[in-house]
Parts: C-alpha cells; sequence; structure tokens
C-alpha cells in the first residue's frame, strides 16, 4: 500500500510534494524575507522569541497558505482500473477525468533534478484531442506508485517483445545543438524566465552586475574588432549569448539520448538536469520529417523529427527522434517506424516547373532589395552614422543572401511523390530542409491556388494540411497543375473510402 | 441510446443570477464610473436592465427547451439553439477522454458539465442533473471505454 493511498481502495493521492505547487506562490515571496530577517539575530532562545514574536503574523499567512496547499493536495486524488485512469481535483469546483489507456498516445515521465532526492515523478499524459499541445492530464507521483501503474498503461510498460536500442554518440549531441540552436530561442528562453520569475530574475541581474559586465565585454572586443562600432558590437555579444544559452539548453536537454524501438511502442530518453523518458505508441505518429539546414544537405546529414500528440508539441522544443543520421540510413530508420521507406514506385512525382523559379526566389530578392534602399536613404539622411547602418544593412544582407540560396537549391529538390498508402513531400521552409512522409489518410485537406500568371504557365501552389493534434500545412511551389490535382483527386478516393 | 435534457433547476438558478449580475455591475458603475456623462450612464444602466430580463425571461427557458443530448454506443449528439438550431454529433470511437465538472450543491442545482475531448473537438453536455452525469459518466466508462479498449487504435 503506497504511503499516500486514500482509505477509498485503489486511490492514490500525488507526491506530498506537490503541497507546495499547491500553495501560492506568494508563500515563497513571505517566506524568504522573513527567514533572511531571522539572520539578523545571534542565535540565542530569547532571539529566537524575540524574532518569532516581531513576525508572528507572516508566520501565520505562511502557515495559512501551507494549510490551503496540504487542503488542496488532500482534495487532489487519482486512480486507476484496468480500463482507465482517474484523477479528481479541485475544492469548490470538482473536476473529474478520465483517460481510456487505449487513447494514451504519448506519456512522459520525468525526473527533474530537484525531485529526484524525494523519489518523486512528474507524469505527463496525451491524447489526440485538442488544439492546445499541453498533456490532458499531469500528476507528480511517487516513484512506487508509478511502477504500480505501469503494467496497466501498454505505453509505459513498453513492448513485450525484444526492442531495438540505439545510444547517441556525445559529438552527436554537440554537433546537433549547434546546427539546431538559435538566439530567437534564447531570447525566448529569458523572455520566459523574466515572464515567470519576474522581481526575482531582475534583483539576480542586479546582483551579477549584468549591465556592467556586457560593457566590460564589449569594451574588450573592441579592442580586438577594430572598426566595428560599439553599438554593433553590443548587439552581436547580446544574440550570441542569446545563441548559448539555446546551446547550453539544448546539450542539457539531449545529452545522453537514447531511443528504444519496439513492435508496437518507441521509448526516447534525454537529459542531464531533467531526465526525461518518452513512451510513444508508434500508430500515433502522424508524420515523419527529415530536416536538414544548407550545411547539413551538403554533407548529406539529416535530423529525423516526429509528429505525434504528446512528443515535444511545444513551439520551443523540436519532436526530434534521432538527432543526426546520414541521409541514407534515413530510410531504414523510416521503416523501423513503420513509415515508408525512399518511394520507389510512385504512382505521381511532381517536380516545380524551372520557369516559374520566380516563385521560389522573390522573397529573398524583395528583401535584399528593401535593405539595399533602406540603407541609401538611410545614409542620405544621417550620414554622421555610417558605420552603424553599414553594420545593420551587413547584418541584414547576409542571412537574406544566404536565404537567396536556400530557396535556389528549394527550387532544384523540392517534389511531390505518392505511392498507394504514402505521400512523400520534400521541399524548404524558411532555411530549412524538409522531408514529410505521411500516410495518405492522415491528409486532411488539400488546397490548389494558382495566379493568373501560373494559370497560364499550367503550374499552381499546393497546400497540405495534415492531421495531428494540431494541423499543420505544407506549401509546394508552383508544381504542376495536371499532376497536383492527380495527388488531389487520389487523396479524396482515399477520404471517401476511409468515410466508407 | 438514452436521451437527456438540461436540469430545469440551473435555469432558475440562471435566471435569479442573471438580474442580480446586472444589479451589481449597475451599482459598480455608477459607483466607480461618476464622472461619466449621466445620460450615458442611463443609457447602460437600462441596455444592461433590458439585456438581463431578455435573457432571464425569454432566452433562458426557450434554450434550456431546446437542448438535449443522445447518448449512444455508436455516436453523441448535442441539439441545441433557439433560432438557428445546432446539432452536434461525435463518434465514440472518436472519443478520447472525458472530464465532469461538479459544482457545489450540484445535486440541487444541476450545474453538472461533462466535456467530451474528441480527436478534432469537443462536445460540452452542460447543467446535466447529477443522477444523469453520473449515468452519462459510468456508461463511459463501463460500455464506451471497454469498446475502445476493444478496438485499440489511438487516432
Amino acid at each position: 500500500m503506497s504511503p499516500y493511498a486514500s482509505n477509498e481502495s485503489n486511490v492514490y493521492h500525488e507526491h506530498p510534494i506537490k503541497i507546495l505547487r499547491y500553495s501560492a506562490k506568494n508563500f515563497w515571496m513571505l517566506i524568504f524575507p522573513v527567514l533572511r530577517s531571522l539572520r539578523l539575530y545571534p542565535f540565542s532562545l530569547q532571539n529566537l522569541i524575540d524574532w518569532g514574536i516581531g513576525a508572528w503574523f507572516d508566520l501565520l499567512i505562511a502557515l495559512l497558505i501551507i494549510c490551503f496547499g496540504i487542503l488542496r493536495w488532500y482534495c487532489c486524488s487519482y486512480s486507476f482500473d484496468e480500463v482507465s485512469i482517474h484523477a479528481k481535483s479541485g475544492m469548490i469546483l470538482r473536476q473529474e477525468k478520465e483517460i481510456p489507456f487505449a487513447r494514451i498516445t504519448a506519456a512522459v515521465e520525468e525526473h527533474p533534478i530537484y525531485l529526484r532526492p524525494f523519489y518523486a515523478v512528474r507524469l505527463q499524459i496525451s491524447t489526440a484531442s485538442g488544439v492546445i499541445p499541453e498533456a490532458n492530464m499531469r500528476l507528480i507521483l511517487h516513484k512506487h506508485d508509478l511502477h504500480r501503474m505501469r503494467p496497466y498503461i501498454s505505453v509505459l510498460h513498453g513492448s513485450p517483445e525484444k526492442t531495438t536500442v540505439f545510444h547517441t554518440p556525445t559529438w552527436h549531441v554537440l554537433l546537433f545543438s549547434t546546427l539546431f540552436s538559435s538566439s530567437f530561442s534564447g531570447a525566448f528562453y529569458i523572455a520566459t524566465l523574466f515572464f515567470q520569475g519576474g522581481r526575482i530574475t531582475m534583483d539576480l541581474l542586479e546582483e551579477f552586475q549584468a549591465h556592467a559586465l556586457l560593457e566590460d565585454v564589449a569594451d574588450r572586443a573592441s579592442t580586438i574588432f577594430v572598426g566595428v562600432p560599439y553599438m554593433g558590437l553590443i548587439i552581436s555579444i547580446v544574440i550570441l549569448v542569446l545563441w548559448l544559452i539555446s546551446f547550453g539548453r539544448n546539450l542539457l536537454r539531449y545529452n545522453r539520448y537514447r531511443i528504444q524501438f519496439g513492435k508496437e511502442f518507441l521509448s526516447v530518453h534525454m537529459g542531464i538536469l531533467n531526465r526525461r523518458h518518452f513512451h510513444l505508441r508508434n500508430t500515433s505518429i502522424v508524420f515523419s520529417d527529415l530536416r536538414q539546414n544548407l550545411i547539413m544537405k551538403l554533407f548529406g546529414m539529416t535530423s529525423l523529427h516526429i509528429r505525434c500528440p504528446g512528443y515535444s508539441n511545444r513551439w520551443d522544443t523540436l519532436p526530434v527522434l534521432i538527432l543526426l543520421m546520414h541521409k541514407r540510413s534515413s530510410w531504414t530508420m523510416l521503416e523501423k517506424l513503420h513509415m515508408a521507406k525512399r518511394l520507389e514506385h510512385p504512382i505521381v512525382t511532381a517536380r516545380p516547373k524551372r520557369q516559374s523559379f520566380y516563385a521560389f526566389i522573390w522573397p529573398p530578392l524583395i528583401g535584399l532589395a528593401s535593405v539595399f534602399v533602406v540603407y541609401h536613404l538611410a545614409m542620405y539622411l544621417d550620414p554622421s552614422a555610417s558605420e552603424i547602418i553599414r553594420f545593420f544593412a551587413l547584418m541584414l544582407t547576409l542571412p537574406l543572401l544566404w536565404f537567396l540560396l536556400v530557396r535556389i537549391v528549394s527550387l532544384f529538390t523540392q517534389s511531390a511523390t505518392m505511392n498507394e498508402q504514402y505521400l512523400q513531400l520534400h521541399f524548404s521552409r524558411w532555411f530549412m530542409f524538409h522531408t514529410i512522409t505521411v500516410r495518405r489518410v492522415y491528409v486532411v485537406r488539400a488546397d490548389l491556388r494558382q495566379t493568373a500568371l501560373q494559370k497560364h504557365y499550367g503550374t499552381c501552389h499546393l497546400y497540405l494540411y495534415c492531421n495531428g493534434p494540431r494541423q499543420q500545412r505544407f506549401q509546394l511551389k508552383s508544381l504542376p497543375e495536371e499532376a497536383a490535382r492527380t495527388i488531389i483527386a487520389a487523396l479524396s478516393e482515399e477520404v471517401q473510402r476511409d468515410t466508407a | 441510446m438514452k436521451q437527456y435534457t438540461a436540469n430545469s433547476h440551473a435555469q432558475y438558478i440562471l435566471q435569479v443570477t442573471i438580474p442580480i449580475a446586472a444589479i451589481i455591475l449597475i451599482f459598480l458603475l455608477w459607483y466607480f464610473l461618476p464622472f461619466l456623462p449621466h445620460w450615458l450612464l442611463w443609457v447602460i444602466t437600462v441596455v444592461l436592465n433590458a439585456a438581463a430580463a431578455m435573457l432571464s425571461a425569454c432566452f433562458l427557458p426557450l434554450w434550456f427547451d431546446s437542448v438535449s443530448y443522445t447518448i449512444s454506443e455508436t455516436h453523441i449528439t448535442k441539439r441545441c439553439g433557439i433560432i438557428f438550431v445546432q446539432e452536434q454529433t461525435m463518434r465514440t470511437q472518436a472519443l478520447q477522454y472525458s472530464t465532469i465538472l461538479r459544482t457545489p450543491f450540484s445535486a440541487k442545482s444541476g450545474l453538472n458539465f461533462i466535456p467530451l475531448h474528441a480527436y478534432g473537438g469537443t462536445i460540452y453536455l452542460a447543467f446535466l442533473r447529477k443522477q444523469d452525469a453520473e449515468e452519462i459518466q459510468h456508461f463511459l466508462q463501463h460500455t464506451i471505454y471497454h469498446l475502445i479498449t476493444d478496438h485499440e487504435e489511438p487516432l
């Protein structure tokens, strides 16, 4: 019997550590100043009594907040039987959630460093419902209770037959973190930290004298990078620091990466500070996505991502399954995932027409032209700021040129192939190349769009929408109209067959 | 197949609550925004009162009369609406999970809700009698979820 089991049979409470989560955030804001004031008194019984007399009201409020947390924890319970898991929560408004085990598409065990000493584990259960990419049930359990539950949830106990295990070498993790880190995700992480931490984060930044540190680094850098404007250096340092934050986060997240393939289920283990074990059902994988940037494409490397309800669905995390591998070996991996390998005998193959190259290159060209115009306008209006204007123009031109290169490569590599069961799409989105392999039944909508010029040349844009917890749209540019119509006709036949 | 309707107790509670809420709102408006022109305050007061009266006297009784939920082993259907009747049908095989929400004194008030989360959307069964909500929950647990388990295919 679990120490947290209720009198009612098979009804359990979460780990008591959850009381701290249920206690209001204000508890921490109250208790820390009170404890800090205790430090001012030299330790003696009389001083402790004096401190208690001074802080009794704050202590009483803190005690009430903790009592509220305990009451909330007591009101929350969960139970399970052979068919489903139930969770009750709420004190006034009672909520009772029930998830059948057969509907669980993914279960995530999280072992954060701060929960490990308490033998606590966070369990997130997801189904294919909803539009918000959040877990449908979140519980903090004692490890014993999780092990007790494991035999009932097929996703959690995994495949009974022999499984294949893949370990990822550390240099793959390093290379993956380098290639997939970005200053944007670093900035997002910092913004989240500010939003959640509020005043505490600001105080920490002041304590570490972040502003002075930044100026100091910029001063040192200006002695090395002579001729680069000071403001440009500061911006570059901030971008670099944000990238490093994202890089560090990716390293911590994807280190000790291991995957286990079974016939029905697959498990992904990753992380250092927060060890995560994702347990997924193979049939829940909506599509696989082989991602490459231009450098990876040149070296024939790829990263395998998947779309599965409950697996890294947050927009700031990557739903990666294989960090890095050679593109040739990726097809074997797709087969293991019960996805199609390279479609060798397709019934339709559509590639963009070369005459429609403008559809690929106009966005970066317009960007470059805009930079050119703005640069000259700014130089004319304020010639004294020429250095900083030149710096910004260069910083904008380089990614736009890179983007142009990506689009030119995409013109020659984009294609859509289809066989009896699968649809495979090769296309680029921003700076990334994608190879999507999706079962035809999971494509829920197809749009064909044409401009007057495209009508003249017999081309069109094809938009395909894929099912999943949220709909995902793929755009294929300038495909021959006839081939696009054949794809749409085949997909609608599939829908009719499925409905019947 | 069984049909359920919304509880009339919930209707009475809402019919009483809405005018009270309107009165409180009008009081707060006059108390905190006295600097607004009086004609505007009077217009808002009249509009709020009229809306509360319309809701309580006309809309709520008609809506509660129109709402019905049909639950079978294969489909769950919600039918409601006054001028435009809306009918939502969900295949039970698409059902992913369910939640039951109970307010205090829900046995008397009829404020019981069951959101049914399916692949692609959610149907809300609102203002159910406590015994109806429990019966639906029991039906889901002992019939639908067993059927789902027998045909195990999450998507």
